[in-house]
């Protein structure tokens, strides 16, 4: 994809946003039982607010759209893109198991293991999964330790 | 063959387990409990009512059966309801209660914010403590009293300022129950804290405000701020002069906070649980920790928290129908 | 003067002492840690301290308080994730200085800074607290909506090249700033019918996912196994005379606003440090090196979010109002202890409050020490390849999120933020201002409306008293400068 290209995507999904706030607030707004006196509700500002978003996504979609130098059609290139994709997923994953099924330390023993024995693969495999097993050993030793002993939180 | 003898095992654990199950009613309570209890605290770590919870259960914890202990859950947000949710939504087996005051279970359901019905859904532990909140008026204020205000109030209607902490909540009720029964028309300025309030009437913006007892006594002291009337039913002793507004004619709210449990947990266990937070209050160590802090301690048991919240909530449905902004 | 002349034998005992050290080295460390900062640091000291005597025990409270706003800045200064809110400002240069010239010298400047506004609160707060805290009351809810107004011009004049960008970002913020109940009607805007949006969305998640997560994937783009600093020599910490008389003026402007500021409940740090950041850059001789890791843009922020802490125990002392969510939590210290802050603790807990205005000097004084100490430590953080650094960091955030509130919506959330504002980054969305905006739009809207209706809809509120008049002045004023300053640039542009 082309920064031309990301930038309208993005003003596009501004604009379904700031529309998407404004219904969602009027809706519920217009169930307001208390009016106060000076005829600023709760809905006045926001929709500003909305407006504002809108119009100004739409001059930057126009300005992108009209943006033909060399700087805005080259095509987007993103050092180790598949890296950044991973780890979202990898949270995703590691945010719905803690969520669901719980056993948080765990969790976070094999999220730190997994990442870490992903991000120094060019070490070698056995290299880098012994480095992360043990890297992921003592932080979440350390971490137990802090949150789970002497600050009593539960996770 | 096999199948056979899994299947005989299957029945026969089957069987012990409806046997076990008609016992729970009776035998629940026996050894528990096995493993600790999750308190559920509708408060952020560090805030007024977390802290009042942490200085509290260890105490009950001294008076449960088989070295039970608590595992403190802060779930703060959305007027207690979030935590109440959880509550709500956690097993019936003696193994989480939490700690909630009234507005989410008496008023919040009636405006349709919650996914609980209403305190029917809880079963009701015990009630801890209570709290009183004050009309409020500046140290110049030319009203001597409620009479006055209300008087000065009728006569100009909307030009009396008063502050609360919100809307539909344990302040803005009564507020607005007052001015239904004394037919008047109070501009209510709404503050996102006490302490907001406060610095309001204080520097002079509004004519009066609502507060909670403990936060003046030093400004009462020093002579900067006048309480004139008790909005809820309880006086704490050290304003105990001060009328509430039943002693004027008029009708107090009540504010309390208590433990409740999901509906079906265990009778004996609710029991269990009771007696200990009974007897937890009466150690007086905790009783000096709390006066300290100027906390009303009042132990209901289940029977009596019950009954108050049912007064109550049939109050504030009033006002709420009055408004018509019932859900 | 008789405070001065007070017996200062119960302040220096070896137990308070000890508590101001740990106290310290505590929110030094949690407010260098995204996500989890400040008010975390000092609710989990909360419950340690009940079983202290109440000065040690404040000591405490209030040392973690003090250490963690400049703990915050170091994660801002470092990797460009300000622990705080109130250490967004200095990412702006702090973050250049540490990535092109010289980490060490930057947390030295935000050190050094830092503590002379922590001073210069400190001594506010011994001096003139009783006399500020009634000039505080007057300031009420028109002039709040229109200091509000201000700290948005602040950020607006700190906007980045592209104009409508720069906008966006602004707007965004305030759009996230009235997301939930609103508190003056009870209606729940844009809340998706989320119980974990009524009460807004969550400031840590905002914080994290906006700064923390998004900064980690530009981490892992910038490469896996790379180190920030290859040269072990720019980690050297400590300044030349020369260099700290080059910030004196914007430490000391920055001291004063911070000072002026927190002594205003619910507006303080926050916003202090943006008013600082705004008048420095635009009254230096260099303002071209703003945005580029220049040496005031880093003192000016950082002294006045220290100072800011000193002055907002003024109110909460004097008055027994806390102004901020870690001041609130250390007024549950005082009560705990049976002291109820307002207009008698100066006579019924002298020396208590006594003990409290040279303590704070002393947490200060603490501050700079172990932040000496500790500073090298934290700037080696930048050895560390970024496999192990984005991994434990990406660890921690989570936990902060989780710790703020115990919500999952909120860790989802910050996920959700952080991809959206990675995406921002890279179009050049300046999203600094963001966080900002954010912390003002309850501020600006919730009091101009009540403004309004404690007048029944008269506008005229918004003249009513000569602070009010002032500020509307000081609008004007700015509004003509910037306008002058286009006019003039346009002129000179076609030639």
């Amino acid at each position: 994809m082309t920064w031309k290209g990301l930038n309208s995507i993005m003003s596009i999904i501004l604009i379904i946003g700031g529309i998407g706030y404004a219904v969602n607030l009027n809706q519920s707004a217009s169930q307001a039982l208390i009016f106060s006196s000076s005829g600023v509700g709760p809905a006045y500002f926001p929709n500003i607010l909305a407006g504002l978003l809108v119009i100004l996504s739409v001059m930057t979609l126009v300005k992108n759209f009209r943006d033909n130098s060399p700087n805005n059609i080259e095509k987007i290139t993103t050092h180790n893109a598949g890296y950044i994709l991973i780890t979202i997923a990898l949270m995703v994953a590691f945010l719905a198991s803690w969520q669901f099924l719980g056993y948080f330390y765990l969790n976070v023993f094999v999220l730190l293991t997994i990442l870490m024995t992903l991000y120094r693969i060019e070490f070698g495999f056995k290299n880098s999964l012994l480095v992360g097993i043990t890297t992921s050993v003592f932080t979440t030793g350390f971490l137990y330790g802090l949150f789970g002993q002497i600050l009593a939180l539960t996770f | 063959m096999l199948t056979f003898l899994t299947k005989t095992a299957a029945t026969t654990l089957a069987c012990a387990t409806i046997v076990l199950a008609t016992g729970t009613s009776m035998a629940a309570a026996e050894g528990y409990p096995e493993k600790p209890i999750t308190w559920i605290i509708p408060d952020g770590a560090g805030g007024g009512l977390d802290s009042i919870v942490r200085t509290i259960y260890p105490y009950v914890e001294k008076n449960l059966p088989n070295d039970a202990t608590f595992v403190l859950k802060n779930q703060p947000g959305a007027t207690q309801t979030i935590a109440v949710s959880a509550v709500f939504n956690a097993e019936p087996d003696g193994y989480t209660i939490g700690q909630a005051s009234v507005a989410p279970l008496t008023i919040m359901p009636h405006l349709g914010r919650t996914t609980y019905s209403g305190y029917e859904d809880f079963e009701l532990i015990a009630n801890v403590f209570d709290a009183a909140h004050y009309i409020v008026l500046p140290a110049d204020s030319p009203f001597a009293n409620l009479e006055e205000l209300l008087a000065h109030a009728k006569e100009n209607p909307g030009q009396v300022r008063i502050g609360v902490d919100g809307v539909y909540n344990v302040q803005h009720l009564p507020l607005l129950n007052l001015e239904l029964s004394a037919d008047v028309d109070l501009n209510e300025i709404t503050y996102k804290s006490s302490a907001d309030t406060k610095k309001a009437v204080l520097g002079g913006e509004i004519e009066a405000g609502i507060m909670p007892s403990h936060t003046i006594i030093g400004e009462y002291e020093a002579g900067t701020l006048v309480p004139i009337v008790d909005v809820m039913e309880i006086k704490p002793d050290y304003f105990a002069e001060i009328p509430s507004l039943n002693d004027l004619g008029y009708t107090s709210s009540q504010l309390f906070v208590g433990v409740i449990a999901p509906k079906g947990t265990p009778d004996d266990i609710q029991a269990i649980l009771s007696g200990a937070i009974d007897a937890a209050l009466q150690d007086p160590e905790l009783v000096a920790a709390l006066e300290k802090r100027k906390i009303m301690i009042n132990y209901n048991d289940s029977e009596t928290y019950l009954a108050r919240m049912q007064e109550l909530d049939v109050v504030n449905k009033g006002i709420l129908t009055d408004l018509g902004v019932l859900k | 003067m008789e405070i001065l002349f007070n017996d200062l034998t119960n302040l220096f005992t070896l137990t308070n002492l000890l508590c101001i050290l740990l106290g310290t080295v505590v929110g030094m460390v949690f407010g260098a840690l995204p996500g989890l900062g400040t008010v975390i640091a000092v609710a989990l000291l909360l419950p340690v301290t009940f079983t202290l005597p109440p000065l040690a025990g404040i000591l405490m409270l209030l040392a973690t308080y003090q250490a963690g706003e400049y703990g915050g800045s170091i994660s801002a200064i470092l990797l460009g994730v300000p622990g705080t809110p109130q250490a967004a400002a200095t990412v702006l240069d702090g973050y250049p200085m540490a990535q092109n010239d010289s980490p060490g010298k930057a947390l030295s400047y935000s050190l050094v800074s830092s503590s002379i506004g922590g001073i210069f609160g400190g001594l506010v707060l011994i001096f003139v607290s009783v006399p500020l805290a009634k000039f505080a009351l007057n300031f009420g809810s028109p002039e709040y909506f229109l200091l509000g107004v201000i700290g948005l011009m602040a950020v607006g004049l700190l906007s980045g090249t592209d104009k409508i960008k720069s906008s966006i970002a602004v707007v965004l913020g305030l759009i996230a700033g009235t997301v939930g109940i609103d508190s003056l009607t009870g209606v729940s805007r844009a809340t998706f019918n989320q119980p974990e949006l009524m009460d807004g969305v969550n400031l840590v998640a905002f914080l994290v996912g906006m700064f923390a997560i998004s900064e980690l994937f530009m981490m892992i783009s910038k490469g896996l196994n790379n180190k920030y600093v290859a040269d072990r020599s720019t980690l050297k910490t400590g300044l030349t005379w020369k260099e700290v008389k080059g910030i004196a003026k914007s430490t000391t402007i920055g001291s004063l606003i911070g000072a002026g500021t927190g002594i205003l409940p619910g507006i303080g740090g926050g916003a202090s440090c943006w008013f600082a950041y705004a008048v420095v850059s635009k009254t230096s001789k260099n303002p071209e090196a703003f945005g580029k890791g220049s040496p005031e843009g880093i003192a000016a922020p950082e002294s006045s979010n220290n100072a800011s802490a000193g002055g907002a125990l003024v109110p909460f002392l004097a008055l027994g109002i806390p102004g901020s969510a870690a001041i609130a939590i250390i007024m549950g210290a005082f009560i705990m202890h049976g002291i109820q802050p307002g207009p008698n603790v100066f006579t019924a807990e002298r020396d208590l409050v006594y003990g409290i205005f040279y303590g704070f000097i002393l947490t200060t004084i603490a501050m700079y020490l172990i932040g000496r100490l500790l500073t090298p430590m934290f700037s080696r953080v930048l050895v560390v390849p970024n496999s192990f650094l984005i991994s434990i960091v990406l660890v921690l955030c989570l936990i902060g999120i989780y710790a703020s509130k115990g919500a999952f919506f909120d860790l989802w959330l910050a996920l959700g933020i952080g991809i959206l504002f990675y995406i921002l980054k890279r179009l050049n969305y300046p999203v600094s201002s963001v966080i900002i905006a954010y912390v003002l739009a309850p501020i600006i809207e919730e009091n101009f409306r009540r403004s309004l209706t404690l007048s029944n809809g008269n506008y005229e509120v918004f003249f009513s008293s000569v602070y009010a008049i002032a500020l509307v002045l000081m609008i004007v004023a700015a509004l003509a400068a910037s306008v002058y300053a286009d006019f003039k640039k346009r002129r000179h542009q076609p030639s």
